[in-house]
Formats: C-alpha cells, sequence, structure tokens
C-alpha cells in the first residue's frame, strides 16, 4: 500500500486532486499581466494547485495526493492520440468530426475474428503470387466502379424483370452498402444470402464487399434449421432471403433467432415490405446515403476475406477467398477469351456453387452483361453451364470452352477437348501416389492442383481437401505429360 | 564592482549581451513580485535564496517552412530551444564574472519531487512579469506580438536590476480570432486542436472572460512521459501475444523508443494550435525571411530601435 492510498482511497480522491492540479487550468482575466495580486489568488484553484496546496486543502499527506495524481493522470492518459498528428500539416488541419482513429477501421466481431484465423496461405504462394503479378491490389467493386465510369449506359445486368446499366448497378450497389454500414454492417462480418441467383443477389453480393464484410451464398431450398445451424457456426451478422419457397415460417424464425442471438441482427427480407418485423431489401435500396466508408481509406484491402462458398451439402465446411483470388481466376479466364463488352453472358448457374460464382466474375472482369434469363434482344451471346468438372462456356461463334473449378477453387484448367487440361496461367499440377510422392510424366496418380484461385482456408473442417505443403485435392486420377493433364478416371 | 554599478547601464549591457548571443526578447522582472504569484516552494527563492532579479531570454520560433512542413515533421524540427541554453547559461557566467553577483541559469524542468507535470518553476509566469510575453488561449502558451510561438528560457540573479513591466496590451486573441469566434463559437487553435483542449469564453470586445485548458488533453501530445509505463502496462495485459508485439514493436512504440534511446525531444510535439494562429505565424518578426529583410532595413535606418 503505496503511502497508506488504498484503491478505495483513490477512487474517493482521485477526481478532485485531478480537478485541482495543473491537469485542469482555468483562467478568468488576465490577472498577472495586471499585476492583480488579488484576482489572481482567487483563481488559484482554478488555475492548478501544487501537490502540498492540494493536500492542505483536503486534509491528505502530500505524498498520498502525489501518488493519487500520479495514478490517476496515468489511468486517463490515452496512448492513441499522438496519431492524430501523422495526418496534418501541409494545409491539413484536424476535425473532430472528421478523425477516425486507424485501430476503428480494423474493429471486427469475434466471428471476423475467427474466420481471418481460418485463412492459411503458405508464405511461398503468396510471394510467388504476387512476384508473378496473379495477385494485385485489385478489389472486385474496383470493378464496378471502373465499368460504372467508363460504360456508365451500358447494360450490366438483366433478368425476365429489369435490367440496370453498370451505373445504376453502381449506385444500388452503393446505397445498400451504405444502408447496411448505418445497421451496424462492419469489416469481416459474414453476410449468409439465401436467394435466388439474380439481379438482387448480385446487388446484395457486392454490397457486402464494398461495406468489407463476407458474402455467404447457400441453396435457396437450405431448411430452417441447416439455415439456423449455419448462422450460429458462423456468427454470421445478417441474413438476406427472398420469400418465393414453401417455409412461410421463415422470417419469424430468423426474427426470433436474432433476438437471441448476440451477432445476428439484421434480416433482411427480399421484398417490397418488410414482413415479421424484417427489413425489406427494397427499403435498405432506397436509402438516401450512397456514399458508404469503403476502399482503401476505410482500410479495405484485396487480402481480404470476400466470399465464402459451401464445400458440402450440410454447410459445415466453407471455402475462403479473398478479392485476390476472384480476381486472378476472373482474369485468367477472361484474358483466354476474350469476350467483349457488347456480349452477353447468360447464366442460371447459382451463386454458392464454384461454377456459378466463376460465371459471375467472369462477367463483371469483361463487362459482358450478366443475364439471368431476360427477353433482350442479344448480341453475341456466352452460355455458361455447370458441367461434371465445373463450368462449360458455350461460344457461338467458336469452340467451347471448359473450366474446371471447384466451390473451393475457382478455375484451374482449361479444356477444349474432354478430358485433355490446361492449367491456367499460375496453376501448378501434379500426380502422386498414395504416399504422396510426385509421379513422374505418363503415371497415374491423384492429381493436385495449386493456384491463385484456390481458397485460402477453410471454416470448418478442411479435411484431405489440401495437402500439408497447400496443395489442392482434387479427388481425380490424372496422368500428366509437359504440363498437359489428362484426366484418367472420366 | 558591484559598489559602482549603474543598474541601467547594467540592464542595457545585459540585453545587448543577450540580444547578441541570438536572444529575440529580454526582459527583467522582480524577484519579489514573481514570488508574490508563485505558489509556495516555486518561487525564486527556492533556487536562489538571495535572488533578486529574474532574467527572462526568449529566442524566435521555427523557420517559415518548418511551419508548412506536416505536423509529423515538425514534431522533430517545430521546438527551437536550442539557443536559450546558449544565452541563458551564458548570462548566468557572464553575471557572476562580470558583476560578481551569484547567478544561476533556472532549470526548465519537473520538480522531481512530485512526477512529470509539476515543474520546479514557471517560465512563463517569469516571461509574463518582465514582459517578453503573453497568456494567449492556446494552453496559456505565451505569445509575442511580433515574434509569436517564443521559447523562454530564466536566469535568476542576486544582482539589483531595474524591472520591466508586463504587457500593456495581450495580443491574444487576435481580431479575426475573435471574428471566428463570434461566427463558431471557437478560435482557430481551439477549433483544430486535435486533442480538443482549449475551450473560452469572450466578451462582447473579445476579451477573455474565462478560458480552459485541459493540460492533461495536451500532455497526450506534447508529452510522452507516460508513453513508457503504459506501453508496459498495456504489454501485460495484453490479450494475445500478437497484441503484447504490437503494444511493445508496433510503428509508434518503435518510433517513441527511437527518441527515446537517441534522445530526440519527446516534449513539446504537436504545433496544432500555433499552426494555425495569426500571431504566431504572421507576426512581423516571425517569418526569418521577412525578419532578415526588416534587419537590414533597420540597419540601414529605416527603422526605429526596439522595432526588433
Amino acid at each position: 500500500m503505496p503511502y497508506g492510498v488504498s484503491e478505495q482511497m483513490i477512487d474517493t480522491w482521485s477526481e478532485i486532486i485531478f480537478d485541482l492540479s495543473l491537469n485542469v487550468q482555468i483562467r478568468r482575466g488576465d490577472p498577472v499581466r495586471h499585476l492583480d495580486h488579488e484576482a489572481w489568488q482567487a483563481q488559484r484553484e482554478d488555475m492548478g494547485l501544487t501537490d502540498p496546496e492540494i493536500a492542505l486543502k483536503l486534509g491528505l499527506a502530500t505524498e498520498q495526493v502525489t501518488f493519487i495524481r500520479n495514478i490517476t493522470e496515468r489511468r486517463r492518459f490515452r496512448l492513441n492520440q499522438y496519431r492524430k498528428l501523422y495526418r496534418l500539416g501541409g494545409g491539413m488541419r484536424y476535425r473532430e468530426d472528421r478523425y477516425q482513429d486507424p485501430e476503428e477501421k480494423f474493429e471486427m466481431s469475434d466471428a471476423a475474428v475467427h474466420l481471418r484465423q481460418a485463412i492459411d496461405i503458405p508464405a511461398d504462394q503468396a510471394t510467388h503470387y504476387i512476384r508473378e503479378g496473379y495477385w494485385g491490389s485489385k478489389r472486385v467493386p474496383d470493378v464496378l466502379e471502373q465499368h460504372a465510369q467508363n460504360n456508365p449506359d451500358a447494360l450490366a445486368v438483366a433478368d425476365a424483370h429489369k435490367s440496370l446499366t453498370w451505373r445504376e448497378l453502381k449506385n444500388n450497389c452503393f446505397k445498400l452498402a451504405a444502408s447496411l454500414q448505418t445497421r451496424g454492417q462492419q469489416r469481416g462480418d459474414i453476410i449468409v444470402s439465401r436467394q435466388q441467383h439474380g439481379i438482387d443477389q448480385l446487388t446484395c453480393y457486392l454490397a457486402t464487399l464494398i461495406c468489407g464484410s463476407v458474402f455467404l451464398p447457400v441453396p435457396t431450398d437450405t431448411s430452417s434449421a441447416a439455415l439456423a445451424s449455419c448462422l450460429k457456426r458462423t456468427g454470421a451478422a445478417t441474413v438476406i432471403f427472398d420469400t418465393g419457397d414453401r417455409q412461410q415460417s421463415l422470417p419469424g424464425e430468423l426474427v426470433g433467432l436474432a433476438r437471441q442471438s448476440t451477432h445476428l441482427n439484421l434480416i433482411v427480407c427480399q421484398t417490397s415490405d418488410s414482413i415479421d418485423n424484417t427489413i425489406s431489401l427494397t427499403e435498405l435500396l432506397a436509402g438516401n446515403d450512397d456514399n458508404p466508408h469503403t476502399g482503401a481509406s476505410a482500410g479495405l484491402a484485396a487480402t481480404d476475406p470476400v466470399l465464402l462458398l459451401p464445400v458440402d451439402g450440410d454447410l459445415e465446411t466453407l471455402a475462403i477467398f479473398s478479392h485476390q483470388n476472384l480476381t486472378s481466376s476472373a482474369l485468367a479466364v477472361v484474358d483466354l477469351m476474350s469476350p467483349k463488352c457488347e456480349n452477353f453472358l447468360i447464366s442460371d448457374l447459382d451463386f454458392w456453387s464454384g461454377a456459378g460464382a466463376l460465371a459471375t466474375h467472369l462477367a463483371l472482369y469483361s463487362g459482358c452483361m450478366l443475364d439471368f434469363g431476360s427477353t433482350i434482344e442479344r448480341g453475341p451471346v456466352l452460355v455458361a453451364k455447370a458441367t461434371k468438372r465445373g463450368l462449360k462456356l458455350d461460344w457461338p461463334t467458336g469452340p467451347s470452352l471448359e473450366i474446371k473449378c471447384s466451390a473451393d477453387v475457382i478455375a484451374t484448367l482449361t479444356s477444349e477437348d474432354n478430358n485433355i487440361w490446361n492449367p491456367l496461367p499460375g496453376v501448378g499440377a501434379r500426380t502422386v501416389n498414395p504416399e504422396g510422392t510426385s509421379l513422374p510424366d505418363g503415371e497415374t496418380g491423384a492429381l493436385h492442383l495449386l493456384s491463385p484461385g484456390q481458397c485460402i482456408g477453410y471454416l470448418g473442417e478442411a479435411g484431405t481437401r489440401r495437402t500439408l505443403d497447400g496443395w489442392s485435392v482434387t479427388g481425380v486420377q490424372a496422368e500428366m505429360n509437359d504440363q498437359i493433364v489428362r484426366i484418367t478416371d472420366g | 564592482m558591484s559598489e559602482e554599478l549603474d543598474p541601467e547601464a547594467a540592464k542595457t549591457e545585459l540585453r545587448t549581451y543577450a540580444l547578441k548571443r541570438g536572444a529575440a526578447r529580454f526582459g527583467i522582472a522582480d524577484a519579489a513580485t514573481v514570488e508574490k504569484f508563485s505558489p509556495p516552494g516555486h518561487g525564486p527563492s527556492a533556487l536562489l535564496p538571495g535572488v533578486k532579479s529574474v532574467l527572462s531570454i526568449a529566442v524566435s520560433g521555427p523557420t517559415q517552412g518548418t511551419w508548412r512542413a506536416p505536423a509529423k515533421v515538425m514534431t522533430s524540427v517545430g521546438a527551437n530551444v536550442g539557443r536559450i541554453y546558449r544565452v541563458a547559461v551564458g548570462l548566468s557566467f557572464h553575471i557572476e564574472s562580470h558583476y560578481g553577483y551569484r547567478s544561476i541559469y533556472c532549470p526548465p524542468h519537473v520538480d522531481p519531487e512530485f512526477g512529470a507535470r509539476l515543474p520546479l518553476q514557471s517560465l512563463k509566469l517569469h516571461a509574463e512579469l518582465a514582459g517578453t510575453g503573453a497568456r494567449s488561449l492556446a494552453g496559456d502558451i505565451l505569445l509575442d506580438p511580433e515574434y509569436g510561438l517564443i521559447y523562454y528560457g530564466s536566469v535568476f540573479t542576486e544582482m539589483p536590476l531595474p524591472p520591466d513591466q508586463p504587457m500593456a496590451e495581450n495580443p491574444c486573441p487576435a481580431p479575426s480570432c475573435v471574428s471566428v469566434y463570434k461566427e463558431t463559437g471557437q478560435t482557430p487553435c481551439q477549433k483544430f486542436c486535435p486533442v480538443q483542449c482549449l475551450s473560452a469564453k469572450l466578451d462582447d470586445e473579445g476579451n477573455v472572460e474565462e478560458s480552459r485548458f485541459d493540460m492533461y488533453r495536451c500532455a497526450e501530445m506534447c508529452q510522452q512521459y507516460e508513453n513508457m509505463p503504459t506501453i508496459m502496462e498495456k504489454a501485460i495485459t495484453a490479450h494475445d501475444h500478437l497484441d503484447r508485439e504490437e503494444v511493445l514493436y508496433g510503428a509508434e512504440s518503435q518510433s517513441f523508443f527511437y527518441k527515446a534511446t537517441a534522445g530526440v525531444d519527446t516534449n513539446a510535439q504537436c504545433f496544432e494550435c500555433m499552426r494555425v494562429c495569426p500571431i504566431a505565424t504572421q507576426g512581423t518578426m516571425v517569418d526569418p525571411i521577412k525578419r532578415a529583410k526588416t534587419l537590414r532595413e533597420l540597419a540601414a535606418g529605416e527603422h526605429q530601435e526596439g522595432d526588433t
């Protein structure tokens, strides 16, 4: 007990000692300059007393005052203020209402932290992808902004009911993002989407990314119980669902779940009106604010996790993708296909599948209009179809292209001829025997792939999907010849 | 020697000595008056029992280029205190050797008995009474109407010298600041303070009715004495090893440790209130470039003595 001071004594005396000390100095007039000793004397307490003076006033020992004052100062001292100076000067002045502590940009929920902790990229792979240019600083929403700026009036997306230009799509996405942020959506928070693939889901996806959040599309036939389990397990902050299903009680059940949850706080219904205390997507899209906190100034980066895809039917394991994964995969295929912005890409593939996600990003990165079944008079049409190995693009004026992809590896190999596959740029392929030893050309073994489009981790058990050295286990048999892959098990 | 002392002549000689050595301002306060306005134990006699005079010297602030630099650059080159030691320490030796009176350079430091926020002496009080500065709204920083922000040193001596008077007028708040206050309720120094440690109430004539300075907030920017123990405590109580490593080895801690170990200033780090102060930045003698021109003109007889 230093100087006979207890914690209780600190509680009792700290505030008055602090106020009487030099820490708070209140001055009336200019008594010293006027040599007005009486006025000076009258405001001594307000101007700040020394420790012996405070001790005399309070009836404490001077050593006790000094100890309590120093401890109180130390407890009030904020270490994070000095950083405010870093962005000032050279014409920049401090504005109380504009300052954001850099740490605040990176505040994340427990679920977001948990998700980040599940990311595990071998250092040599990250270095390789960066040095070779497969991974960069581009974020998926950057493409949206780029198209909105360069081709604002070109059609971006259409379905049977409506169409949006790039400018309209961007505006909708930014409004939705701002509305979500206003309602507490933060970077790293997971948004679960149980929606039909279409304009609304695409808008929700892009708005999620603009917020810095993470999008998890799940099949529309996911049961209430499975959805609830998924929401709990992932710690999702928001769920967006459409009402075109048989489960009329779903809105009420989700609202009930949110009431009991410490993380789920936003239930969004894809309707024009709110039902059962949910918030309607239309209402969120109608917000006046189209200026969400986003981009580099908000601390968002291309390495951020952005998309979760279920790799099994019960949503137990989710593959985590970053902007870098999605960008590199899409650009590699776009380079191969050279689709143009006047083209249409027709896709009815579900977003939660690897093929559906790839098709969506191909449209985004190429600038094609993504067509979910519109009646618009079309120019040249690309048709995206799901195949056993992944995604097939049928091109009206040329050969089809099949792209091997899955829910945990977006785009690795391409094929124009059945089982003969070429690795996309940056993709490594090897065959191994049951002991895991690499096989020479011509020998059949298990096919492993290493790709910049490979997920950066798993939420849940990865199981045998990935080797210790980071290769993706495809589950198919193949033989290799001079980096050409021939899949041998059909 | 002291029996033949002409106090006015001695004062002039000491003033010339100080100005030649780099002082911008020189003033003398009566030690008894300073004692009267000092808290017990913190008057000049606590350092020099037979003190008769308190000499306050002031040196000018940074260059114009420095005022335009980013704040983080000003943290290392904004203060301009080096010349104080040369002038004030030299003055104390000069008085003893030339006039035979005991003198002491007043340490501008904290009283070690009470921690880091209670000074041994108030150099601002000395300057105020010696007429080398007046209290501003910006955290009681003293301002000079011509030199703006200046740095102070004091010398105590047993030599009796004719005292100067406090400034007749306080340059703060400047008319432009009063206008801003009337429009917004804040003067520029209050508005742009990064820790919002300043507030005041001005009357209709623009005089200060009451001003408040939350020194403990200003200390978070300007006095990094508490960084070390704060860093240590945060490291001990960190939730995990990454948080602990950030606290100990993060960029801010590293730069603090660099300053502490390399002997770079860890106090007077923030200039934001002064950067927007018209007196601090636009006084006739603030700008060393303009000042040189003025001094050349003075040498050519175009100004009256005392203009500097």
